[in-house]
């Protein structure tokens, strides 16, 4: 009984954190979308990523560093307690949640694996030199200029866009995929889908769009940085954006495309052509990597510092839960 | 539902045809200009009149048909050639392969997603500065 209590109370204390924090985070988020259009792309997509994350990284830490270990602490591991309606309601509540994020997250990889698998059944591998991350050339995919995978990325593209651009134009396009791999878009993208928040939550839901375009707009800035030509990058833009509306289709189907799609196209094409007008600068190369070491050590130290003091008061408030 | 929300009222409703209703837009396809009282008499035996006349102008206001009043009848004719509905289906399920995360299941980053109106007349735009940038480029000075 102690352990089936002790994953009950985990699993409606992260319910309880994760619907609460996502509520109070709508309100942040609100503020976050209205004032960040003023910092960079890459600032703004690292923003609306941790808002978005932030309910979920609360849940696990207030549910596995403070209400288990007050659990396992203050709790007789003989209890004879039984489980009220109201931890077990928020425990089944907090399993669905649960097990719904798991399998939402195993179909996306399950998916992204199976459109891996099948576009290198079709395809050959390119040599591109200072490429670090593997590029295949597509047969029988038009318009395909993608990064996928997780921890192993790959980059695929048409043989029809690989033979459309020029060797410049197609690195700077690469470049750009490369930035995605470097910020970790696509892990980033996974832990949103997963969390994914309902259309109601608006808030929320518009934060994920919001994002893709923020991010897209930074890998544009940052293959910029890392040396690729305006020139060459708008022209790979507007040579793929021409290679995904194929003719016949255009003129009975183009008005059916959402205006704000996912490669935040009307941005990019605006930062773009500010560039090109000289109206703004090309971005500089920055190193991107933040020392995390300092601030994580800081945190433990304050945790394991102050945990046995906070222990008891986690400890009554989770007695109201198990009552 | 999920088209109206993705693309606005009005617009053609893909994907949202029952079978009924698919069969019914086959037959004024093939036909043309066809009235109530033309289409009842193909499907006499197993429909009656009310339900074409529902059929059709449900269709009509998913905006797949378009009508005149001829007298006290309506007169309805197609509103987009069998060709041009299922490119936009096709064309509609591609976006909704790209841009609904629940039914594109996997995880990518994409160069260019689908291009609408409004980008492409951008990358026109694009185009030209690139194209004007380039040509003083060459220019010797």
């Amino acid at each position: 009984m102690f352990y089936v209590l002790a994953i009950a109370l985990c699993l409606a204390v992260l319910f309880l954190v994760l619907a609460s924090t996502s509520l109070l985070c709508m309100a942040g988020l609100r503020l976050v979308l209205k004032t960040v259009p003023l910092s960079s792309p890459g600032t703004r997509a690292n923003l609306l990523f941790a808002a978005r994350l932030l309910p979920l990284g609360l849940a696990c830490v207030i549910t596995f560093s403070l209400a288990l270990p007050a659990f396992l602490e203050f709790e007789p591991s003989s209890t004879d307690e039984g489980m009220g309606f109201r931890l077990m309601a928020l425990a089944t509540l907090g399993a669905l949640l649960l097990v719904g994020m798991v399998a939402r997250g195993i179909g996306l990889l399950r998916a992204t694996r199976e459109a891996q698998r099948g576009w290198r059944e079709n395809s050959h591998r390119l040599q591109m030199d200072g490429i670090r991350v593997p590029v295949y050339c597509v047969e029988n995919s038009p318009s395909l200029m993608a990064v996928t995978g997780i921890f192993r990325p790959r980059i695929f593209v048409a043989s029809v866009i690989a033979k459309t651009l020029s060797p410049d134009e197609l690195r700077a396009a690469l470049s750009h995929e490369l930035a995605h791999v470097s910020s970790f878009d696509n892990l980033k993208q996974l832990l949103l889908k997963i969390t994914r928040a309902p259309r109601w939550l608006k808030a929320l839901y518009a934060a994920d769009a919001e994002w893709t375009n923020a991010s897209e707009l930074a890998a544009d800035r940052d293959a910029l940085a890392e040396g690729a030509s305006v020139l060459d990058l708008s022209s790979a833009l507007i040579k793929v954006g021409r290679l995904n509306r194929p003719a016949g289709r255009e003129a009975v189907a183009s008005h059916l495309v959402p205006t704000a799609c996912g490669s935040a196209l009307e941005s990019r094409v605006t930062c773009l052509s500010e560039l090109l007008e000289g109206k703004s600068v090309t971005p500089a190369h920055a190193a991107k990597r933040s020392n995390l070491v300092l601030p994580t050590v800081i945190t433990l130290a304050t945790y394991g510092a102050c945990i046995h003091a906070v222990l008891p008061a986690v400890h009554e408030a989770l007695e109201f839960l198990v009552r | 539902m999920w088209l109206k929300k993705q693309f606005g009222e009005g617009k053609t409703a893909l994907g949202q045809l029952g079978s009924l209703e698919s069969e019914v837009m086959e037959r004024v396809w093939h036909r043309g200009e066809v009235s109530v009282r033309e289409l009842h008499a193909e499907f006499a035996t197993r429909l009656a009149y009310t339900t074409v006349m529902t059929t059709l102008d449900r269709l009509y206001k998913k905006g797949m048909l378009q009508r005149r009043k001829v007298g006290k009848a309506f007169m309805y004719v197609a509103a987009l050639t069998e060709q041009e509905y299922r490119e936009q289906l096709a064309h509609h399920l591609f976006g909704m392969v790209l841009h609904d995360g629940t039914n594109s299941g996997a995880v990518l980053s994409n160069f260019v997603d689908a291009v609408s109106d409004t980008d492409e007349r951008l990358l026109e735009k694009l185009d030209q500065l690139v194209k004007a940038k380039r040509q003083t480029l060459r220019r010797p000075e």
